[in-house]
């Protein structure tokens, strides 16, 4: 589903990523963790061009992302993301927020999209929402209609850079239930978190970065523990106490 | 955002209308027994035009004038739209209707018409190398006309109209005959078509280009409209035109207003054309009349003397102390400017045999104890800046009479702006010319008195360039000769004495009470009308300039955000920024003049005043538009962009409603600000608000009041602007209740 290929990222003089190469499948649920700096969130906004590559190539469903002749808004629409801060419309009501994107795209006709917020809504149970703006809301049902509005695009795949790291404490679990269950139902997504309850019991494969490098990676089973590398075992040790 | 400003038109409409009722109180308009109200449209000389003190004038207005003493009725003039008259007088609102109208029988069907006054002919005015040569020619032409006037019935394909029959044939209608000749000089038409006394008038004008046809088809009749079945007042209407046709009244008329044009035609074959310099502003010698021309006793006398010797005049206006600088760099030919003969003077210039003898006159408050120029020593003076009273005053080597040196001379642009500030008691008294000081004294016989400085007579001469001894005989000899003939007479009696029947007129004025003063220089004088005009100036230019502002602002907000976006600076981006910087750095003022008289070439007044003040608004708005853009969160680009919107569509649909909201109150300022800058308009001959309160300065001699009522008006417009700001801001606030 996406496959990333010697992937740099320099900010001036500053080499973020220095050669990543990576490889997400269908329905995969991937996680990646590592020391603050690593380059975990400046990769994954380099997979929907958020972030422009210096070099390296990545491919989403068989289109380059990084070659310009192709219409990186086209690939974003099958390639959503959740931010740390939500960055939820606040001109706009919990419904207009959900619509707008596949309306204004012709992904949609306005009655369709109506509906389909309100399904996707009652699953995360928001429903009563629909009208509120987003300042009327807390944090954690902020990042549930946030999740909502990525799959209103029905995307292939979902990028999630740090969704719980803004939120208060007890507001994390309502988001990472709803994550959960969209690991479940087979979404292939990429998920840049803190959380390692999360990452332990939803996914498939974890990636461990560290200084702009992927340097180790497996499943949840052979990453916690078995850890190979002597700076993941620090890592650990340093978040798991 | 649109919604709003059309509000903010809206209220600005009704507080004009709340405006206009005050002034009016109920049933201004209703029918006294002796005086009827008449509708004309002023803007068809030399039957109605605007004079100078604002009022309608003309032959037709002398006509109406003539037959309300003969049949012994007052006469009240309302100046409106030609298309608005007939539809006046069904309302009611108006007795009856002169303003040249042709009898037709259209609208004998709404109105009764008197007996015709007038016979007038179409005519049309083409290009001197056009081919056309009748009517018929004008078939899918560009033709401009007058708004409802015959011409405009003549010339637009019609079922009824046998002559133009092409549909192509696209017919301008202008408000003003001046506009549509200005467009057929500018190559916007074919032809004008009009009535023919106008029209002799502005091909005299414009000789070197233009001449005309006359159409023998289209004889018309003028004559006075009255409401349909008003028999009363039409038997009256043709008895008294009867009567000033039957003692010569009716003649003389014909001969000032309609006769005296065509006399200006002969002139016109002048072997050569001097340029005369003058400074406006001291009537009755010079001042500047309705059509912004320079008017007055000086002219008409250089005037004649040009058409008893032959040649041409060209006036040109300007300050008084710049004019021998003139004559000395030949800019100038002569000088006619109320001009007194000094030493000083004559060493650059020569002057002409004396055409008026002036004497000075001091200017003071009725209690005050001078009594002779003397008695100025060590007070406070103010004069007109560079004439005989500024000399006399100031303290100099020989100046014998005012010696002390501390003796405090203000020196103005204008005589009533001396004036007014002695009434305002900044000064002593003024010292200035019998003339114009016995005008301003009888303007204000309550409070002022004059006294004659008979040590200081004075010779007022024309001045040429030292040497140019050719010119100076002719002018002389042109002198003598309008002496002889009695021409001159004729003017020291229309300019001068004219003006001393009106002393005697207000010599009975008593102590006005501030409510009769409050009539008097709002109502008496027309100052609600001036300022009420001015009024919708200011809130034209404002609107229109704001709009003007705000869309250029935006472009340029866009323009300078590729910068944001790439990351470094872009072609558009250094563009607004050079525009930015450059609007910014420089006063508005200056732009405005820039634009009006380097780009326009003094034209277009008002357009060149809202590109100008749009232009400058929109480099603030540029600024306000950008920070509130920046202000947006970034996440919201993010967002935007994860979800697959492009970056003008982000933008569209998110940054720009929230930014929105951060500008409205930055945008509600400069908005605000622009309103009150357009107050520098009248310095491109534009009467706005301000420029209307300074008139009514100028015409009453009193500021308070005017000026006052200038800064309520802009004080009501901003508050109104503010509540309007309020209410757009609480709505656009709706997301971020909690």
């Amino acid at each position: 589903m996406i496959i990333v290929k010697d992937l740099k990222k320099s900010f001036g003089e500053l080499e973020v990523l220095k050669g990543i190469d990576c490889h997400v499948h269908p329905g995969e649920c991937v996680v990646v963790i590592g020391p603050s700096g690593s380059g975990k969130s400046t990769f994954l906004r380099c997979l929907n061009r958020l972030e422009e590559p210096s070099g390296g190539e990545i491919v989403f469903d068989g289109q380059n992302v990084v070659d310009r002749s192709n219409d990186i808004n086209k690939i974003r629409q099958k390639l959503s993301m959740v931010f740390q801060h939500f960055n939820l419309f606040n001109h706009l009501t919990v419904e207009q927020n959900l619509t707008l994107a596949p309306v204004k795209q012709k992904l949609m006709n306005e009655a369709e999209a109506k509906k389909k917020a309100m399904e996707l809504l009652t699953r995360v149970g928001l429903e009563e929402k629909a009208d509120n703006y987003p300042a009327q809301l807390s944090g954690g049902q902020k990042q549930r209609v946030a999740i909502v509005r990525s799959l209103m695009m029905n995307p292939k795949a979902i990028l999630f850079d740090e969704p719980t790291s803004a939120l208060d404490p007890e507001m994390v679990g309502e988001v990472l239930d709803v994550m959960k269950a969209l690991a479940k139902e087979g979404m292939t997504m990429v998920v840049v978190t803190h959380e390692m309850g999360f990452a332990k019991d939803v996914a498939d494969r974890i990636i461990f970065m560290s200084d702009g490098y992927i340097t180790e990676e497996g499943t949840p089973e052979q990453i916690f523990e078995h850890p190979q590398q002597e700076r993941t075992q620090a890592f650990l040790r340093a978040v798991m106490t | 955002m649109k919604k709003g400003t059309k509000r903010v038109l809206a209220m600005c409409l009704a507080l004009l209308v709340v405006m206009g009722g005050m002034f009016f109180p109920a049933g201004s308009t209703a029918k006294a027994a002796e005086v009827i109200t008449v509708g004309t449209n002023a803007e068809f000389p030399p039957f109605e035009y605007i004079n100078n003190d604002g009022e309608p004038d003309g032959f037709d207005m002398a006509i109406m004038k003539a037959i309300g003493e003969a049949e012994d009725f007052e006469v009240k003039f309302t100046n409106m739209e030609f298309k608005s008259l007939v539809a006046s007088l069904a309302t009611g609102s108006l007795d009856a209707v002169i303003a040249g109208m042709t009898i037709t029988e259209e609208r004998q069907q709404s109105v009764d018409f008197s007996d015709s006054y007038y016979t007038a002919k179409q005519c049309i005015v083409i290009p001197k190398d056009s081919n056309i040569t009748s009517l018929a020619d004008l078939n899918g032409k560009k033709i401009a006309v007058q708004e409802g006037t015959t011409g405009d019935i003549l010339c637009t394909p019609a079922e009824d109209n046998d002559v133009i029959t092409d549909e192509n044939t696209e017919v301008k209608r202008f408000k003003k005959g001046t506009d549509a000749i200005v467009t057929l000089n500018n190559g916007g038409v074919d032809a004008v078509v009009i009535d023919k006394n106008p029209a002799e008038n502005f091909v005299a004008n414009n000789e070197d280009k233009l001449k005309m046809i006359e159409d023998d088809t289209s004889t018309e009749e003028y004559a006075i409209a009255v409401g349909k079945g008003d028999t009363e007042l039409l038997e009256k209407i043709n008895a008294g035109l009867e009567k000033i046709k039957e003692d010569g009244t009716f003649d003389k008329l014909v001969a000032e207003y309609i006769g005296g044009d065509t006399e200006e035609e002969a002139a016109s074959e002048a072997e050569f054309t001097i340029t005369v310099g003058t400074n406006a502003e001291f009537p009755p010698f010079e001042y500047i009349n309705n059509d912004g021309e320079p008017d007055g006793f000086d002219m008409a006398v250089i005037k004649a003397i040009g058409e008893a010797e032959g040649f041409d005049v060209k006036i040109t206006n300007m300050e008084f102390k710049a004019l021998i600088a003139s004559l000395a760099t030949g800019s100038l030919d002569a000088v006619i400017a109320g001009m007194t003969i000094t030493e000083e003077r004559q060493q650059s210039v020569d002057f002409s045999d004396s055409y008026y003898t002036a004497t000075q006159c001091i200017v003071i408050p009725k209690d005050s104890q001078i009594t002779s120029l003397a008695d100025l020593n060590g007070k406070k003076i103010a004069v007109q800046e560079g004439t005989t009273g500024d000399i006399l005053c100031t303290p100099a080597e020989d100046n014998d009479i005012i010696t002390d040196e501390s003796t405090e001379v203000q020196r103005f642009k204008k005589g009533t702006d001396a004036i007014v500030t002695l009434n305002n008691g900044g000064v002593d008294a003024v010292v200035i010319d019998k003339n114009p000081a016995e005008n301003f004294v009888a303007n204000n016989a309550d409070s002022l008195k004059l006294i004659k400085d008979d040590t200081s007579t004075e010779e007022y001469a024309i001045a040429v360039g030292k040497g140019n001894t050719e010119l100076l005989e002719k002018i002389n000899a042109g002198l003598a000769k309008i002496k002889e003939d009695g021409t001159f007479d004729e003017l020291v009696a229309e300019y001068i004495e004219g003006n001393t029947s009106d002393i005697e007129d207000s010599d009975g004025a008593q102590k006005k009470t501030f409510l009769e003063n409050l009539k008097y220089v709002f109502v008496d004088t027309n100052g609600y009308q001036l300022m009420l005009n001015g009024l919708g100036v200011t809130i034209g230019i404002s609107f229109a300039a704001g709009v003007l502002g705000i869309a250029l602002g935006f472009v340029l907000a866009l323009m300078k955000l590729t910068e944001t976006r790439k990351k470094r600076k872009t072609v558009l981006s250094r563009i607004a920024g050079a525009y930015i910087d450059i609007i910014r750095g420089t006063p508005a003022m200056v732009q405005l003049l820039i634009m009006f008289m380097v780009i326009f070439r003094s034209k277009y007044a008002p357009i060149a005043a809202i590109l100008s003040f749009g232009m400058n608004s929109g480099a603030y708005v540029a600024e306000n538009i950008r920070a509130g853009i920046l202000a947006v969160d970034i996440g919201q680009m993010e967002g935007g962009r994860s979800l697959g919107f492009t970056y003008g569509e982000t933008m569209r649909y998110i940054i720009l409603p929230q930014a929105i909201k951060n500008v409205i109150p930055a945008l509600g300022n400069e908005m605000i600000t622009l309103v009150k800058e357009t107050s520098i308009v009248g310095y491109v001959a534009i009467v706005d608000l301000t420029k209307a309160g300074d008139f009514i300065v100028s015409r009453t001699y009193q500021a308070f009041l005017p000026l006052i009522a200038v800064a309520i008006v802009y004080y009501i417009i901003v508050k109104i602007m503010t509540k309007i700001l309020a209410v757009i801001e609480r709505r656009l606030r709706q997301s971020d209740n909690r």
